[in-house]
């Protein structure tokens, strides 16, 4: 369980949390939305350790966040940085070295499904494959959280909606959460258990997408269409 | 022991332009040095690029460990996101530093013997013995004094990572402040009778006293080793504390 309780982030005097409480189970497919700069980033970075609150407190499964909680929490960011130095095999074997939870045969098939080749450097892929690349070493770890930011972006629309898919069939749901953000909201929407709503740092909401609809009647975009605009 | 093997690795490749062009720029050094041999009447005089080059190698872990961190710098979710701990991060790069530090030295080493044993520079032997064994006092001192410089390096660059979501474009000046402050405390405190009473015990004289050339004996002391230790280890831990705990993205 992921527990953020009383939570504010400032850079210097710039906020970019505002006392956030939230709770995040096992076993969900939760979207963080929100404006650009509301502080989604932020918030999956706090989670990761490599952020550290200003005030509150970040604890994963009963643990204080630093850097080194990512034995049980794989992150994916949303700069497109990697290690240049490698090919995208070597960059597997890499990612296998660190973490034992590597799973080297989930990366291959999620590999194949992404169509990426192995021998390919990385600095000469495109943002594209860069993505593609993201999400394999990022998924094949076998973490209870995988965070994601923006795991979308720079792909290109077409595949976009059978990588989505995809990714859901490499998560396992008895065991693991996968967080993500994205800009692309009614992409992600189908696939949503929940969402976190974030306005100017502050939790607007957080829900289970079928309560809203029930609720409300609304999906998240529509939604946030309503609250936002 | 599989992780730190790939760490290094990587480091190794994160740095390996340097590492070979430090290799080439032997090579011209040697090949300067035969032309100065031709040229000069003092055949001792050619030995003077070589000895800058061995001398300039103080600089190298640092530069190394400089590079290294700066591409860090640049993806630093991606190094942070690590479960070692930063001092396996940090040791990795030592390593790294100290593998091609060792490999550039024995290179000059092997370099300047093969040129004195060149029968048209009509070198004695005994010159090449005093050489050789000059260069067994010499070399790990440069080690050391690189090794020790390389850790300052880390120490700053921690500090200038923890300081820059604090105090943004502030922390640069104040890194240099620290620098300049630091030096000028050491600098104070080993002028001091405590720093001499920690220091000045077990004392070994470095002898140059050859048949070829000789220099003053060189008073050193165990007591500098272990002052010159300790800092440096505690330096390390510092910055090793400093990432783990302090460092953000």
């Amino acid at each position: 369980m992921i527990q953020m309780i009383n939570v504010s982030k400032k850079y210097m005097k710039q906020s970019a949390l505002k006392d956030i409480s939230l709770t995040l189970p096992i076993g969900k497919i939760i979207g963080i939305v929100g404006e650009n700069g509301c502080g989604k980033s932020t918030l999956l970075k706090l989670i990761a350790g490599l952020s550290l609150p200003t005030s509150g407190r970040v604890t994963v499964n009963g643990e204080t966040a630093n850097r080194r909680i990512c034995k049980v929490v794989s992150y994916l960011s949303e700069l497109d940085s990697l290690n240049y130095i490698f090919t995208v095999r070597e960059a597997l074997d890499f990612q296998a070295s660190q973490f034992t939870d590597f799973n080297m045969a989930k990366a291959e098939e999620i590999m194949k499904f992404m169509q990426l080749e192995p021998h390919m450097k990385i600095k000469n892929l495109s943002k594209g494959n860069l993505g593609r690349l993201k999400i394999i070493l990022t998924l094949a770890r076998e973490v209870p959280y995988i965070l994601m930011d923006e795991p979308l972006s720079g792909l290109d629309p077409m595949v976009r909606e059978s990588i989505i898919k995809g990714m859901i069939s490499y998560v396992d749901l008895e065991s693991q959460t996968l967080i993500m953000t994205s800009h692309e909201i009614t992409e992600i929407e189908s696939i949503l258990d929940c969402f976190i709503a974030i306005r100017d740092g502050s939790l607007l909401r957080m829900a289970d997408v079928e309560e809203l609809h029930e609720s409300e009647g609304l999906g998240v975009t529509d939604w946030m269409k309503k609250t936002y605009v | 022991m599989r992780a730190w093997v790939a760490l290094l690795k990587r480091d190794f490749k994160l740095t390996r332009t340097v590492f070979f062009v430090g290799l080439v720029i032997n090579v011209l050094i040697a090949m300067l040095t035969i032309y100065l041999g031709m040229k000069a009447e003092n055949t001792l005089l050619m030995f003077i690029p070589v000895v800058a080059a061995v001398v300039f190698h103080v600089f190298y872990v640092p530069i190394i460990v400089f590079i290294s961190l700066k591409t860090e710098a640049n993806q630093l979710h991606l190094w942070l996101h690590n479960p070692q701990s930063a001092s396996t991060l940090l040791i990795s790069k030592i390593v790294d530093g100290l593998i091609m530090i060792v490999i550039s030295l024995l290179m000059l080493y092997v370099m300047s013997g093969l040129l004195m044993i060149i029968p048209k520079f009509s070198l004695i032997e005994a010159d090449w013995t005093d050489t050789w064994i000059s260069g067994l006092l010499i070399f790990p001192h440069i080690i050391l004094i690189s090794i020790m410089t390389g850790v300052l390096v880390m120490f700053f660059w921690a500090l200038y990572q923890f300081l820059k979501f604090k105090i943004g474009r502030w922390s640069l000046l104040v890194v240099i402040g620290t620098v300049i402050l630091s030096g000028w405390i050491v600098a104070l405190f080993e002028s001091t009778k405590l720093y001499i009473l920690l220091t000045q015990w077990g004392s070994m004289g470095i002898n140059f006293n050859f048949s070829t050339f000789s220099l003053d004996p060189i008073q050193v002391y165990t007591g500098e080793y272990f002052y010159n230790f300790i800092i440096i280890i505690g330096l390390f831990f510092l910055s090793a504390w400093i990432i783990d705990n302090k460092v953000e993205v």
